[in-house]
């Protein structure tokens, strides 16, 4: 008699984070149920003890600021087929990464009595210590654009994802846009597509969490900010808040 | 010293507990989430992004951080935010504490009560247990999507009011799952759970909530044992910080006494102004009576009751008032800026959080100060530990397991509690 062919196994992973990312894969609800019929999760550090068995996909979220993370990260690329950063934070270090060089004053200030001893570092993605087979973006991440992924690697195929910016997604869904009627400075024009324009569709203009499709033109949007009266301070500081590393 | 990480609690945290022969010489609480230091990230920017910041510090209480935060700055500005704004964020605290407590009840403290190791073990032998916990959660999270924008890191809460009003569609979907909701969970809760065998080892000795006029998760107030009012604006001069090493987070203070906040405190403080099947199931449960840490769990379970029943009262109140939706328009009182501070607190799901923002005239953040709830239990978190440990070393040397379900009695998110700074 054969065996039964055995479930690709998955592990979740939580780095330095606000641990929205894993949290959005467990509102996946009833395609939870779904997911977890096509694979087997062997890992799950907020809501079970480890199983020891090792992962073939291992999703990651969250900056890398610990050395035992970075541990972590190298045992993992050893033994996985597909390395996954999932959220903005895993990806570019994410809306923490902010002030390399004044981390080191902030932590005596907030913790004046043992800031210096802290041994948690600048808060890096996951890229910079172990190579990535695939990110995918977003505070946090989307539901469908992570379970769309997931079917792509499950095969072992690469997956396509929007390489346009939010906007045409913004368009379809029929929205006014903010950035030309209502003089907000929108990132939809540079920022990847997937979200479904959700910051706009409620009235207010996007925050750039995707980040950068390719081919983006941050020169055009800034010269529009420019035109809309913003300094030059107050442009950085909308590319920073989530679109660029800090 | 051999510390054991905690499982089954959002964020990483450890147990220290030192033990010599058979008595326990002491027991520590290391938060082990690094810090992000989000209280420096706010310093220069514009109030706008506050609360787009603040709310990253935590996913499950995204909302309590991104209203209180935006409840802060009004504060500073002196901005009233339009009744039916009011409403909208009431309800999406509502929904984060249906998610936050389905999650923790359910599906994080239940298995100790059942014996299990996690919910998927349960789930195994108990289905109705989890699925009920997936259904709480649910809807809490479709309402923060359809109130907030999303379901973590809402976006409507604005200050001066909410960027948008809700789908009618979709309030009128959630008041249609909501009220069926309500009989199944009364009934769930009313069936004998069993009790946990430690439950009568730890008593609450301090408790702090916001209280009002009547049950809820915002006030006009701090409340203490019951008795003692506090002005909220006078939070600092009441409880103070103080961080100590190994761990990143600081502990909170009444005085130089341990207390605790969160569903039980507020049970605890206005629970005899519960009515419907919450003021019923409060009665059966004899939480009050017990006034065990342990029954912290069991308090959740009667707020489960009372937001589902108060989801109702406000869809249907929302409905009347026939609100603009989505990119229609913006629910906001309109305001400048001033150079000031502002002070908010709020009932997060495991407790009371405290914002406070100093602004330039621009609106530029000068300073800021986060305190979680978390922060706020760790002292009686050990404190209570200590009493565990010391009652049980004298029967068994394996106390891990005893104390792992005490820690997560208290429900702590420790990601939130890891940066609680002073500027």
């Amino acid at each position: 008699m054969t065996k039964a062919k055995e479930k690709p196994r998955l592990g979740l992973y939580s780095l330095t984070s606000c641990s929205g990312d894993i949290l959005e894969i467990t509102n996946l609800e009833e395609d939870l149920l779904k997911l977890l019929d096509l694979v087997e999760v062997v890992d799950l550090n907020v809501a079970m003890p480890a199983t020891g068995l090792s992962p073939d996909i291992a999703l990651v979220e969250g900056a890398v600021t610990q050395a035992e993370e970075a541990g972590l990260l190298r045992g993992l690329r050893k033994k996985v087929k597909y390395l996954v950063a999932i959220g903005t934070c895993a990806c570019t270090g994410g809306v923490v990464a902010r002030g390399p060089k004044k981390r080191k004053g902030w932590l005596r200030d907030v913790y004046p009595e043992t800031g210096g001893d802290f041994t948690s570092g600048f808060p890096r993605p996951v890229s910079d210590v172990v190579p990535v087979d695939f990110s995918i973006p977003g505070c946090p991440i989307e539901r469908n654009y992570l379970m769309h992924c997931l079917g792509y690697l499950l095969k072992g195929v690469v997956p396509e994802v929007p390489n346009y910016p939010l906007c045409m997604e913004c368009k379809m869904k029929g929205n006014e846009c903010l950035l030309r009627y209502r003089g907000l400075p929108c990132l939809g024009p540079v920022t990847r597509a997937g979200c479904g324009a959700r910051q706009p569709s409620v009235g207010r203009p996007c925050d750039g969490c995707f980040g950068a499709y390719e081919d983006a033109n941050r020169e055009a949007l800034t010269e529009i900010f420019r035109q809309m009266g913003l300094g030059e301070d107050e442009i950085k500081k909308r590319f920073d808040l989530f679109w660029e590393r800090g | 010293m051999k510390k054991e990480l905690i499982s089954r609690v959002e964020g990483h945290g450890s147990i220290g507990v030192k033990i010599k022969g058979r008595r326990v010489e002491s027991v520590e609480l290391d938060i082990l989430t690094p810090p992000r230091l989000f209280e420096k990230l706010i310093v220069g920017r514009h109030f706008n992004d506050v609360p787009t910041i603040v709310s990253r510090i935590c996913s499950i209480c995204s909302a309590s951080h991104r209203v209180i935060s935006v409840m802060a700055i009004e504060d500073a500005f002196g901005v009233q935010a339009p009744r039916e704004a009011v409403l909208l964020r009431e309800l999406l605290l509502h929904a984060e504490t249906l998610e936050s407590h389905g999650l923790h009840l359910f599906l994080l403290a239940l298995p100790d009560y059942y014996g299990y190791s996690s919910f998927v073990e349960m789930a195994k032998e108990l289905p109705d247990a989890a699925s009920l916990g997936f259904k709480v959660k649910g809807i809490g999270n479709r309402m923060q999507e359809c109130v907030g924008g999303r379901a973590i890191h809402q976006i409507t809460p604005v200050v001066g009011g909410m960027s948008a009003g809700p789908s009618s569609e979709g309030l009128k979907r959630i008041r249609q799952e909501a009220e069926p909701l309500i009989d199944e969970v009364l009934r769930f809760l009313s069936k004998e759970i069993p009790t946990l065998q430690y439950t009568p080892l730890v008593k609450v000795s301090n408790w702090v909530s916001l209280a009002g006029r009547e049950y809820g998760y915002t006030g006009g107030y701090i409340l203490i044992n019951g008795k003692e009012k506090v002005q909220i604006g006078d939070f600092y001069q009441k409880f103070h910080e103080s961080a100590l090493p190994p761990s990143y987070t600081k502990h909170t203070l009444y005085g130089e006494e341990p207390f605790m906040v969160g569903a039980l405190p507020r049970i605890l403080n206005s629970g005899s102004k519960l009515k419907g099947s919450a003021g019923a199931l409060l009665k059966k449960l004899g939480i009050t009576k017990s006034r065990s840490t342990y029954m912290n769990n069991m308090a959740q379970g009667v707020e489960i009751l009372f937001s589902l029943e108060r989801v109702v009262d406000i869809i249907g109140e929302l409905l009347d008032l026939d609100l603009p939706e989505g990119q229609d328009g913006g629910i906001v009182t309109e305001f400048s800026p001033v150079a000031a501070t502002g002070t908010a607190a709020i009932e997060a799901p495991r407790g009371m959080l405290v914002h406070t923002y100093t602004f330039d005239e621009k609106g530029y953040v000068a300073g800021g100060d986060i305190t979680t709830p978390t922060a706020m239990n760790l002292s009686d978190m050990e404190r209570t530990l200590m009493m565990m440990a010391e009652a049980l070393i004298k029967e068994t040397p394996d106390i891990k397991p005893a104390l792992e379900t005490l820690v997560r009695a208290y429900d702590p998110c420790i990601s939130c509690s890891v940066h609680i700074v002073r500027l």
